[in-house]
């Protein structure tokens, strides 16, 4: 029955976002669970090839289009807005919510979207909803930050919206399909957009500034869905783009190099999203069904465990109200089921056999080994080394040991606790039985994580990076500083442009407007009625005869006549044309 | 850490070695062929990222706090 | 002979039910003084009526009174516009004129004769008439402008708006007479015949130039738009509503009228011309925006912005661009005139509460008025699933169709800028500390007025082929 009415999954979430706010306060977290459960359920019965279409002016709309490669992402969507209800459902605000289940909804409606116009809409609405959880955080700084996020995602749909006009004019369809590589200058504008939103450097660096700003719970959201989001976009329209291969490699170690820098926890954690989705992006790059599968199955376990990272920095910034690393310490007498999640998802990340870090960077590693990409293939090994330095031992030495605490946290609310534990079982469980996850990849390319080869060189590579870190931890202690990154180039000219072109263009118009008001009332002097300028010469005379107060009223005509009159006019030639 | 903590890490990185030589693979790289090569790349790898950042850092990356905040 | 038929009569009914009632709602002022809700009563009444009667003449356009105007069709869906916007500012205009102390019948029914001069406008099919639709509705205006008479910034507003008015009406009557003197006739029919031998002659080039000038004076486009803010500002915050959307709606459907229906414009010097004034409304517009601190400044000269966008549909001057402009037009009546009438909640005696910083904290308050606020503002921004995207996604698709990828491309980067001084609304009154409220319990007509606004901004925003579809046959002659 379902098979014959596939409705889209993100329409839950829309809906629960509609009613949620009208319900009583007491039901608003259960069905926030309840519709991204509903979404999920809908993910996996929907079966494969279905469409739901609607026409649109002289287009067909394809709302919602399943396949193999949606199904994998749109899950994780659904799986991970459930866990982050449950991980929010006592801090969050109800504004919260509401835009977290858009946030979500329009993430899954990019998932699913069959043509270029549906998935450019809900690009848009994920920009607009997720820069409320920037802004629910209710500071200066994040004000400050949404405004920005939101600028440059807009700036980033605004490329893709004129890389889809051009393709639309141009080949007079709004279905996506691949492009081959190097195709046009449309292609060019939509890998642009969608660049921006997989935060590729330079077109990055809102992620670093917005992220740490957001809520606590909705970083979680955050974390999880524009950058990813993107990468399926990746993978479904640019595959084998050779480019992406040398991008994806360059931001792995850009978020690794910047995350030594960071003091905020939540601003490493950032970093390291950068980091990961090079992986991701250079497994697009190489374009091989092996690396495509490799970057579909690393996005999903990407999701879970930075997710569960982004919960643990979040309690300890809900606990203590603190998230620098020059403030924190010695917490882990405090809060030891929430270090042990953390470390869970700082595991996962860092590719520890049995977490499913492991199971899925092998893979895009291993198919960048089989194309023979070997410098990529080091670069790749390096990020890992500097993933597990910042994740899984720089961070969370510097917040939960290292000296002694400073800071009083406040009990950890259960519901986070419950949520992280859910995140960390997935974590695991992908991490013991991959095949869960390899039976479902879209693309025909098996992959073995446990061989002996890539177990031994993942433990001599995490041993011996523990080994550096420790000998060399005090180079890592933070610092109370911030780094400079390519925000800085819409960021510090802001004030220069402001006072250049903004106020210059009114000033340009006033100056003329006065100019001009000048000219006319010189003219009205000179051209004037000569006779009050004699006035001063007989002012003795005529000054007496003051007129009195004017008084409108007095000067009216009975105007009702005129009126009637003309309305009788009007009447009677109305009347005459009928009697014609 | 404790001593048995550096133990069971010794262990760890002796049993890979064991691997690597007792279960030979194909050389499919150039690495492939150099024992405990990615011991080697962990180490100096890291320590890399740590002096490459902190000197980026150093040079003109690292501001105060408020650097935007004169706007 | 000249005759008229009882068919002109019936096909513009509208236009006379209109125009009786607001000399019934004046008699009604001149013989029972000081009962201004007569007349509001009156003109309500006969804008509704008028406008059921044009929902029924909705078919193909008819030419009336021996070729003079067109009635139904392209018309009609004009006067839909115009007569909504003006509904929804007679209802929002009553309790603010109240607290403002300027309850005054006469302004009903100004508002009513300014309302047939726009019907006039877009139903003109001779330049005469053109001139006498501009003039109809830009005397009322003139006078509605400084209707607060006592305000100085109103008596400002009111001069600079009639002396800039007249100048343009200069530039109207010399164009229709170059025109007329290379052409022989004012009929726009006539003269779209012939147009491909006229488009040579050079004195009729400069006469189209004049019309040029002076609608750009009357939709406030970029250097003409001088007068704007500083009327828009000093009017009645209603009446501001009103001439931002009405008059510049019926500004626009006579350039269209006139521009897109008549003359073949697309690669010719006018089109160019025309591209360049959108070009520089566009970014003059939106820049000046972003320093404003005055709400009313700030929508001004957002409108200004918007009339960028809706010339470059007038330049791209193709099916698309067309479509758009009559899309964008409906779309941007509600989003702006809801924005107003949020904003004349809020304000309060001596052009308090009109700054941005009395919106902080707004939402805390007043909850469904920030809400739909904020849909105005998103919608304005351009931002889907609201109505303002659709009108900017088919103006720009229409630029990039003309090959003006350039001027869309301006277009799509200055709302961007754009969204930056709507949304520090928004963020004002979400996220930040405030005392603000509307200045007084606001009746449930006004209440339901914007509601109504809102909903068709998402209406349309969700489903735009529902005015896509019917706008599709208006250019055939």
């Amino acid at each position: 029955m379902i098979s014959e009415l596939p409705v889209p999954p993100w329409l839950f979430l829309i809906g629960g976002a509609l009613i949620l706010p009208v319900l009583p306060k007491l039901l608003r977290s259960p069905a926030f669970l309840l519709t991204s459960l509903l979404s999920m359920a809908f993910v996996w019965f929907i079966p494969e090839g279905a469409r739901f279409e609607v026409p649109f002016a002289s287009y067909t709309l394809i709302l919602c289009q399943m396949d193999q490669l949606s199904r994998v992402f749109g899950t994780i969507f659904a799986l991970i807005a459930f866990a982050g209800g449950v991980y929010g459902f006592r801090v969050q605000s109800t504004g919260e919510q509401v835009a977290a289940l858009l946030y979500a909804a329009s993430a899954l409606g990019v998932t699913f979207a069959g043509d270029y116009v549906t998935l450019f809409f809900f690009w848009e609405l994920m920009a607009v909803s997720s820069t409320y959880l920037v802004w629910a955080r209710r500071t200066v700084e994040s004000q400050r930050a949404g405004i920005r996020y939101l600028l440059v995602h807009l700036f980033g749909g605004s490329l893709l919206l004129a890389g889809i006009l051009l393709h639309t004019v141009k080949t007079g369809t709004i279905l996506i399909s691949a492009f081959e590589p190097d195709a046009s200058a449309s292609a060019w504008l939509i890998l642009g957009g969608v660049a921006l939103n997989a935060a590729i450097p330079p077109l990055h660096a809102w992620l670093v500034d917005a992220y740490p700003r957001a809520t606590v719970a909705g970083a979680v959201f955050l974390s999880a869905f524009t950058t990813k989001a993107a990468v399926y976009v990746l993978v479904r329209i640019f595959p084998g783009w050779d480019i992406l291969i040398a991008f994806g490699v360059l931001m792995a170690l850009y978020g690794v190099v910047y995350a030594v820098l960071a003091n905020d926890i939540r601003e490493i954690l950032a970093y390291h999203i950068i980091s990961q989705v090079g992986y991701m992006v250079a497994g697009v790059g190489i374009g091989t069904e092996m690396s495509l599968n490799g970057t579909t199955a690393h996005a999903f376990s990407h999701i879970l465990y930075k997710a569960l990272l982004f919960m643990g920095a979040g309690v300890v910034l809900h606990t203590t109200g603190r998230s620098k690393l020059t403030e924190l310490g010695g917490l882990a007498r405090a809060m030891p089921a929430v270090l042990a999640l953390y470390m869970v998802g700082a595991f996962s990340i860092s590719g520890f056999p049995l977490f499913n870090g492991f199971i899925s960077k092998g893979m895009v590693v291993s198919a960048a080994a089989e194309a023979h990409f070997e410098i990529a293939v080091l670069l790749l090994h390096l990020a890992s080394v500097g993933t597990f330095l910042h994740t899984g031992l720089k961070l969370p030495y510097f917040t939960w040991f290292a000296e002694e605490s400073t800071a009083l946290p406040t009990k950890t609310p259960p519901s986070m606790l419950v949520g992280m534990s859910i995140v960390a079982f997935f974590c695991a469980l992908f991490g013991i039985a991959p095949s869960l996850l390899y039976r479902h990849l879209p693309f025909n390319a098996s992959f073995e994580p446990y061989t002996i080869p890539h177990l031994v060189e993942t433990t001599q590579l995490l041993v011996f990076t523990f080994m550096s870190f420790w000998v060399f931890r005090r180079h890592l202690r933070g610092e109370f500083t911030i780094s400079l990154d390519t925000d800085w180039l819409y960021r510090k000219p802001a004030r220069v442009v402001n006072r250049s072109v903004v106020l210059s263009a009114g000033a340009f118009f006033d100056a003329a407007e006065r100019i001009a008001e000048t000219v006319v009332k010189q003219l009205t002097i000179i051209l004037g009625n000569p006779w009050p300028r004699t006035r001063g010469i007989f002012q003795h005379e005529w000054g007496a005869n003051v007129p009195a107060a004017f008084e409108p009223n007095a000067a009216r005509p009975p105007m009702e006549k005129v009126i009637a009159l003309v309305l009788a006019c009007f009447l009677l030639a109305a009347l005459l044309s009928v009697a014609r | 850490m404790r001593p048995w903590h550096w133990m069971s890490l010794v262990l760890l990185a002796a049993l890979s070695l064991f691997a690597e030589f007792a279960m030979p693979h194909d050389a499919e790289h150039w690495w492939s062929v150099v024992p405990g090569f990615f011991m080697l790349f962990g180490f100096v790898g890291c320590l890399v990222i740590i002096f490459f950042s902190k000197a980026l850092g150093k040079l003109f990356l690292q501001q105060d706090e408020d650097y935007y905040d004169d706007l | 002979m000249i005759v008229i038929r009882l068919e002109d009569l019936l096909y513009s009914a509208p236009l006379l039910v209109l125009t009786s009632s607001g000399l019934l709602a004046l008699i009604a002022e001149a013989a029972g003084r000081d009962k201004p809700v007569i007349s509001y009563y009156t003109s309500l009444i006969g804008v509704i009526t008028s406008l059921i009667l044009t929902f029924l003449n909705l078919g193909a356009g008819v030419p009336v009174f021996n070729n003079m105007i067109l009635q139904g069709g392209y018309a009609a869906y004009c006067n839909l516009i115009f007569l909504s916007s003006a509904l929804l500012s007679i209802v929002l205009s009553r309790s603010y004129l109240e607290r403002m102390q300027y309850h005054r019948g006469e302004f009903y029914v100004l508002i009513v004769f300014a309302t047939a001069g726009m019907m006039l406008m877009a139903a003109a099919l001779d330049l005469t008439i053109v001139f006498l639709g501009i003039e109809l509705m830009s005397i009322c205006l003139y006078v509605l402008a400084g209707f607060m008479r006592k305000k100085e910034l109103a008596n400002e507003a009111a001069l600079k708006y009639f002396l800039l008015g007249a100048f343009a009406t200069g530039f109207l009557l010399y164009g229709i007479a170059l025109i007329y003197g290379t052409s022989g006739t004012t009929n726009l029919v006539v003269i779209s015949r012939s147009f491909a031998q006229l488009s040579g002659n050079s004195l009729f080039l400069i006469g189209c130039g004049m019309l040029i000038v002076a609608f750009s004076f009357k939709i406030a486009a970029v250097p003409f738009h001088m007068w704007a803010p500083d009327v828009y500002e000093g009017a009645p915050t209603t009446v501001t509503a009103f001439m931002s959307t009405g008059a510049k709606a019926a500004a626009f459907a006579t350039f269209v009228a006139v521009f897109v229906r008549v003359f073949d414009i697309p690669g010719t010097a006018l089109s160019s011309v025309l591209a360049l004034i959108a070009a520089a409304s566009m970014i003059v517009g939106n820049v000046t925006a972003i320093a404003q601190n005055n709400v009313k400044r700030m929508l001004a000269y957002s409108s200004i912005a918007h009339t960028g966008y809706m010339l470059s549909g007038i330049a791209a001057g193709n099916a698309e661009g067309e479509q758009g402009i009559l899309f964008y037009l409906v779309a941007y009546t509600f989003m702006n005139i809801g924005a107003f009438g949020i904003v004349s909640w809020v304000e309060q005696q001596e052009d308090r509460k009109l700054k941005f910083d009395d919106y902080a904290g707004f939402s805390a308050r007043q909850p469904a008025v920030a809400v739909l606020m904020s849909v105005f503002m998103f919608s304005l921004a351009g931002i889907p699933p609201f109505a303002g995207f659709f009108g900017k996604y088919y103006v720009f698709l229409a630029a990039v169709k003309a090959d003006m990828t350039w001027l869309a491309i301006i277009g799509v980067m200055t709302s961007l800028v754009s969204v930056y001084y709507y949304l520090r609304l928004v963020v004002l009154m979400y996220f930040c500390e405030g005392e603000s409220d509307v200045a007084a319990k606001v009746p449930l007509a006004a209440i339901s007025a914007v509601t109504l606004a809102a909903v068709l901004v998402i209406l349309l925003g969700i489903y735009p082929s529902l005015l896509v579809d019917m706008t599709k046959g208006f250019f055939k002659i």
